[in-house]
């Protein structure tokens, strides 16, 4: 075995070894009706295509639509980017809940040019945009543990998004739907006590309407989420 | 007493001629030391078709090719244009008789310009006097509905010659190579204002393009018009100096719109404006694909190479975007 692996095989057993001490295996954590949680953390957007143009200008060749010119092409595209959130929710049932989050990113807008035959291809270093979302979701924890402290969810929801560019002179806003799931590790209060504390991550699939988009079409990516909770 | 200033404009419509290629222009007038633009005060323009038959259109058909040109720029939403035929004359198209005339004219000197349009204002205010419009009979002509080939659509120069009767100078968004002959072919127009026409068989320069639209929007704008457009304003320097005579274009990658500006003094300041809101790619070029002086006075600076600002710039909704700096480099 090598050194490095070491470590982390001993980390995974001890962490399997605390279920088995802290609490009955029948008795796997859930968040008790009408309480609150609030989260806050970090989140990651997967980057995705915005669309591509050419800029054409009409041919001399006759008819009412000549074969066109083109002049440039740009292809457009979000790079990945990090940012921040914070969520809050109500234990509607012991395994149902909502939460209504807000997230803020800077993901950078770039775009290349090609197909210019003055200016050759060009890439550019692109604009940071300043996003924001206020989405509404619902969680359903599902039944099969995973130890004594942790619970898988699903999430499904969407929301509303706003975007603002680099010059802030402009402010886009869409949708976004998103659907996925997650898991919850309690770090304390597992037992369904108040003030318990966990940590949480998520990954879901974005669907988004509308938004800063070069074609206007429905755009899908990932995004990551780590969060920290806390249970009122 | 009245002081009237005769100003003939470059403004002709070319066949493969040398000219360059930018966005919309305006024609204006120097007035003590403000510049004012030309554009009519007063309106419906009224006009007067010569009694005249040319090469391949009668007089009458004339009328009606203006007719549906004028109907054209009036189309536009948002601007507000409105003209009036009064009627047939006798007078050809370049007398000085305070009535506006498009007509027939022979021109044979003239082997590469199709039509032309001269202003006759008043020196002392700017104000519109006459416009008189011609259509060189050294050409043949077409009015039929999806063209003739060998000829020249009369309608597409109609339209083209009454932009600068509006006030509209013209555009450089084109592209052309030179021609064995010296004269330049159209590779491709992005603007009816584009001083070099496309070529004999050819309509489709009866349709107004984005560049048209935002120039004439500009002269004759409605109030909701400026309150939902946006402009984008900047320099073009090279080796930290300002260029003058360079043509920025503004490419929207959401509507495939390119409009156009120009660099028209010393400090290489620019301005692009009726733009609709959302991101641009920003290209600037140097106006080689005309004759220099179809655009701007001397002083024009060719020696750079085409480039671009290297991010997207937001339009905003009724205002301008921050401004911006292109460096251009010697090519």
């Amino acid at each position: 075995m090598k050194p490095a692996t070491q470590p982390a095989a001993l980390a995974f057993v001890a962490l399997l070894a605390v279920p088995a001490v802290a609490q009955p295996a029948d008795d796997a954590p859930t968040l008790r009706a009408r309480r609150l949680t609030a989260s806050i953390g970090g989140l990651w957007l997967g980057g995705y295509d915005v669309g591509s143009r050419a800029a054409t200008l009409r041919g001399p060749g006759s008819g009412p639509t000549p074969p066109p010119f083109t002049l440039f092409t740009v292809d457009g595209a979000f790079a990945g980017a990090g940012g921040v959130e914070a969520r809050l929710g109500v234990t509607l049932a012991p395994r149902w809940s909502v939460e209504v989050s807000g997230t803020y990113a800077r993901p950078r807008l770039a775009a290349d040019v090609g197909g210019d035959g003055e200016a050759g291809a060009v890439s550019f270093e692109g604009e940071r945009i300043s996003q924001y979302t206020v989405e509404g979701s619902l969680v359903w924890d599902l039944g099969p543990r995973l130890g004594a402290r942790a619970r898988p969810y699903l999430i499904g929801g969407g929301g509303y998004l706003r975007q603002l560019h680099e010059d802030r002179v402009l402010v886009v806003t869409g949708q976004v739907y998103h659907g996925g799931g997650g898991v919850r590790y309690w770090l304390r209060g597992a037992d369904g006590s108040r003030l318990a504390v966990g940590v949480r991550g998520e990954a879901r699939i974005v669907a988004r309407r509308r938004g800063i988009d070069f074609t206007g079409d429905v755009r899908v990516y990932p995004t990551a989420h780590g969060l920290v909770f806390l249970v009122f | 007493m009245r002081r009237a200033t005769a100003l003939l404009l470059s403004g002709a419509l070319v066949l493969a001629s040398p000219s360059p290629a930018a966005a919309y222009l305006k024609f204006g007038l120097r007035l003590d030391s403000s510049a004012v633009d030309i554009r009519w005060g007063e309106q419906p323009i009224r006009y007067f078709i010569t009694e005249r038959d040319g090469p391949g259109a009668s007089a009458g058909q004339l009328r009606d090719a203006v007719a549906r040109a004028f109907a054209t720029w009036q189309a536009v939403p948002s601007a507000s244009v409105r003209a009036e035929f009064l009627g047939f004359t006798t007078a050809p198209p370049e007398l000085s008789d305070g009535r506006t005339t498009f007509g027939f004219l022979d021109r044979p000197d003239l082997e590469r310009v199709l039509g032309a349009t001269s202003f006759l204002l008043d020196g002392s205010t700017g104000r519109i006097l006459e416009v008189d419009v011609y259509f060189n009979t050294r050409f043949d002509w077409s009015v039929a509905p999806n063209g003739e080939t060998g000829r020249i659509d009369l309608e597409s120069v109609a339209l083209h010659e009454i932009g600068h009767l509006l006030g509209l100078g013209h555009s450089a968004i084109g592209e052309t190579e030179l021609g064995a002959t010296g004269g330049r072919r159209v590779l491709g127009s992005g603007a009816v204002m584009f001083p070099i026409a496309l070529g004999p068989g050819t309509i489709a320069d009866r349709v107004l393009q984005a560049d048209d639209v935002a120039g004439i929007s500009d002269l004759y704008g409605t109030t909701a018009h400026l309150s939902a457009t946006g402009s984008i304003t900047g320099r073009v320097t090279l080796d930290g100096q300002g260029v003058f005579g360079a043509h920025v274009v503004a490419f929207s990658p959401r509507s495939g719109a390119l409009v156009g500006g120009f660099t028209l003094n010393a400090a290489g300041e620019f301005a692009i404006a009726g733009l609709e809101p959302g991101p641009y790619i920003v290209r600037v070029e140097p106006l080689d694909d005309a004759d220099t002086a179809t655009f701007l006075p001397g002083g024009v600076d060719l020696s750079f190479g085409a480039s671009y600002f290297p991010r997207t710039v937001a339009a905003p909704r009724g205002g301008a975007a921050t401004p911006i700096e292109i460096r251009v480099r010697r090519r």
